[in-house]
């Protein structure tokens, strides 16, 4: 079966986590995003990478206090916020505090979002924005044994 | 030779299937073991310009190239992302195998050349031409003219290998195995 592979082994194992995620925006044209990942750190620096399943990496993701960078089809992109940067790179505004909170089982609340954590002890979580102001987002995520 | 191998590999063998086994390394960090991850499947094609890898393990996955479009399904997640497959297919591994009627067109999107023999195979080294491009290298594997490695770097050093096994060539494949049609209730998001 996969090797447990962590994001980046200068993370300790428990803030690293791997699988795949699915994401589905509401927006007009509608956005999606699915891709393997690995994801290490915190939300105030950490690394987070998206594999196609081919195995070659579609884009990597990396943020610590007044840095957020965007490696992808060959060139460096800086952003003003971890926020902004998942934003671009998977086209959902996602709450990244508070994902790692549920990653870790705390169903942190947000705003506008309902969390699914029933299924984490199966890897699974699930997240929707449901806010009738803003487009309807929908997270996925299978964590890899 | 590497190239030899491919001229008449792209040439001859119109059609094929084989098991294959995926590891995926990433690069090695600062002194650190690097690590791995592993999953196999079967993969068919038909040139030009249709193929299918079925992933089994540990997770099932398709992509599927039409001719058009390049499907990606993952069954858990019921999600299928819909691709235009002349954007996502020129400079992927896969045209390197399957979907190029001739050598030429592959040397559109990969400068092609000899590579030194390894592991007891012939290989050829493709580095892609567009610049904007994820991958740094792409390397075909034969053994006796049979093809059996493709090894892809990415730009972040990144290095997967698949390995084919079973090879049958010229294999009779039911053309609608290409066609690829999104189950009832997944999401298909065309990008």
């Amino acid at each position: 079966c996969a090797h447990k592979t962590g994001a980046n082994s200068t993370f300790p194992a428990e803030s690293q986590w791997s699988g795949r995620l699915a994401l589905k925006v509401q927006s007009t044209p509608p956005q999606a995003f699915s891709a393997d990942f690995e994801l290490g750190g915190s939300a105030e620096a950490g690394q987070l990478a998206f594999y196609t399943p081919l195995g070659t990496t579609a884009a990597k993701l990396q943020w610590a206090p007044g840095t957020a960078t965007l490696a992808a089809e060959g060139q460096i992109r800086q952003f003003d916020s971890v926020e902004a940067l998942v934003q671009q790179a998977t086209g959902a505004e996602l709450p990244v505090q508070a994902l790692f909170d549920w990653l870790r089982g705390t169903a942190t609340p947000v705003p506008g979002w309902s969390v699914d954590l029933s299924a984490l002890e199966q890897g699974r979580l699930m997240a929707q924005r449901d806010d009738p102001s803003l487009p309807r987002i929908e997270l996925r995520i299978i964590l890899q044994p | 030779s590497g190239m030899n191998d491919l001229e008449s590999f792209v040439r001859n063998v119109k059609s094929g299937r084989a098991d294959f086994t995926q590891v995926v390394t990433a690069p090695p960090r600062d002194g650190q073991v690097a690590r791995s991850k592993t999953s196999s499947g079967t993969f068919e094609f038909a040139r030009p310009g249709r193929f299918k890898f079925t992933y089994k393990k540990p997770f099932e996955q398709l992509i599927v190239a039409d001719g058009q479009t390049v499907w990606l399904y993952d069954v858990d997640l019921n999600q299928v992302t819909a691709r235009k497959q002349a954007q996502a297919l020129g400079s992927t591994p896969a045209a390197l195998i399957a979907s190029s009627a001739d050598i030429k067109a592959l040397q559109n999107d990969f400068n092609l050349a000899d590579a030194a023999d390894q592991d007891g195979l012939q290989w050829v080294l493709g580095s892609p031409k567009a610049k904007d491009n994820q991958l740094q290298s792409v390397r075909v594997g034969f053994r006796q003219n049979q093809l059996e490695k493709l090894e892809i770097v990415d730009t972040f050093g990144q290095k997967s290998v698949i390995t084919f096994s079973g090879f049958q060539t010229n294999a009779v494949i039911n053309p609608e195995l290409f066609q690829f049609k999104p189950p009832a209730g997944a999401d298909v998001v065309r990008q």
